[in-house]
């Protein structure tokens, strides 16, 4: 998240007005453990009035695709399921990162890539700079 | 016998703070040694004949389980394999090499094919001892290689920020779902770490007192990380 606090992430090109106040900050759709950020997008603890109830169903529909990442990414790569063999901390972020890569392989190879080519020539571009093992987050 | 416990923890504390400052405990690994066991004779040959056999097919013949399976055993569809494959098996790591003895080493595939099988079974280093016809050891390191060679090959491709254009459609599709300007969603679960070194249990014990390491994703909704 080093990136959300210089403020290089996210763009802030596109405009939106939610309740007649223009913002630019794009934000994550996050649960309640997350820090009350504006960047962090939270459901209302106790909605009381119906827009802030369909607000809140909404939310959590879009959340929901976060959750259950984890159900097919544990389904699918045993490893992330059952507790962790490695002995030091950078070998169990490399095993993490590994498998999230793997998974998005085999997510992009099932969308028939979408936006695919897009994506190839951008990382073209990027491997030509070349990023090291221990950078880059999620 | 107090100076010797003293002495022994003195020793793991310090090598569990030197595998935190290098990231690895540096151990000797392989060669043959005096005194040592022998290599058991594994039959490389025979493993990689085996997985070829089952899942490739050999000599024109079909293989012996279709593409439900191998997408089953391998985690991944096979032109996701065979991408994976073929961009790894020229890699000097990778690819057959012959020992010291001049004997042939084991093929490409049976390395993949057991390191895969690490990831997506996870089961330990020796499950696909008897399949593979690697020791333990073997699969443990290329396990690791590969882990490796994924984030160094790729990650620069399938872990980055979303670049403009997949937000745009992002964007696009979250706002056709109600929630306009949303990039996504986080969410975040806890992996326990089953061999934590004693000297960093304290640090990462979650509300339950289990170890954890808590790992933090974005995805969207093709669940694209």
């Amino acid at each position: 998240m080093l990136d959300v606090n210089d403020g290089t992430w996210p763009p802030r090109i596109y405009k939106y007005t939610p309740n007649g106040r223009s913002r630019r900050l794009l934000f994550y759709a996050a649960d309640q453990g997350y820090p009350r950020y504006a960047i962090f997008a939270q459901t209302y603890s106790k909605p009381d009035t119906p827009r802030r109830l369909v607000y809140d169903l909404l939310q959590e529909a879009v959340r929901k695709d976060a959750e259950r990442l984890y159900a097919v990414w544990w389904s699918r790569w045993f490893i992330t399921k059952y507790p962790a063999r490695n002995m030091t901390l950078p070998r169990l972020i490399n095993t993490a990162k590994a498998v999230a890569i793997l998974h998005n392989m085999a997510v992009e190879h099932r969308r028939h890539g979408f936006i695919a080519s897009t994506r190839i020539a951008a990382a073209a571009a990027v491997r030509g700079a070349g990023t090291g093992r221990h950078d880059g987050d999620d | 016998m107090a100076v010797v416990l003293g002495a022994r923890a003195n020793l793991s504390t310090r090598r569990a703070l030197l595998s935190v400052c290098e990231g690895r405990v540096r151990k000797r690994v392989g060669g043959s040694r005096p005194g040592r066991r022998t290599n058991r004779p594994r039959d490389f040959d025979l493993g990689a004949h085996a997985i070829l056999r089952d899942y490739f097919g050999v000599d024109g013949e079909p293989p012996v389980y279709g593409e439900d399976a191998f997408e089953e055993r391998f985690r991944l569809s096979r032109p996701v394999f065979n991408r994976l494959f073929r961009s790894i098996c020229n890699e000097p790591a990778w690819r057959r090499t012959v020992s010291a003895t001049g004997r042939p080493q084991a093929h490409a595939i049976q390395k993949v094919a057991a390191a895969v099988r690490v990831l997506g079974y996870g089961e330990p280093f020796d499950g696909a001892d008897e399949y593979c016809r690697l020791s333990r050891s073997t699969i443990d390191m290329y396990t690791r290689l590969l882990t490796h060679f994924n984030i160094d090959m790729w990650a620069s491709k399938y872990l980055r920020r979303t670049n403009a254009e997949e937000l745009e459609h992002i964007l696009t599709c979250n706002a056709a779902r109600g929630l306009p300007s949303c990039m996504g969603s986080i969410f975040c679960t806890h992996w326990t770490w089953a061999k934590c070194p004693k000297a960093l249990a304290g640090q990462y014990k979650d509300r339950n007192g289990k170890i954890t390491v808590v790992i933090e994703t974005v995805c969207d909704e093709d669940l694209y990380i």
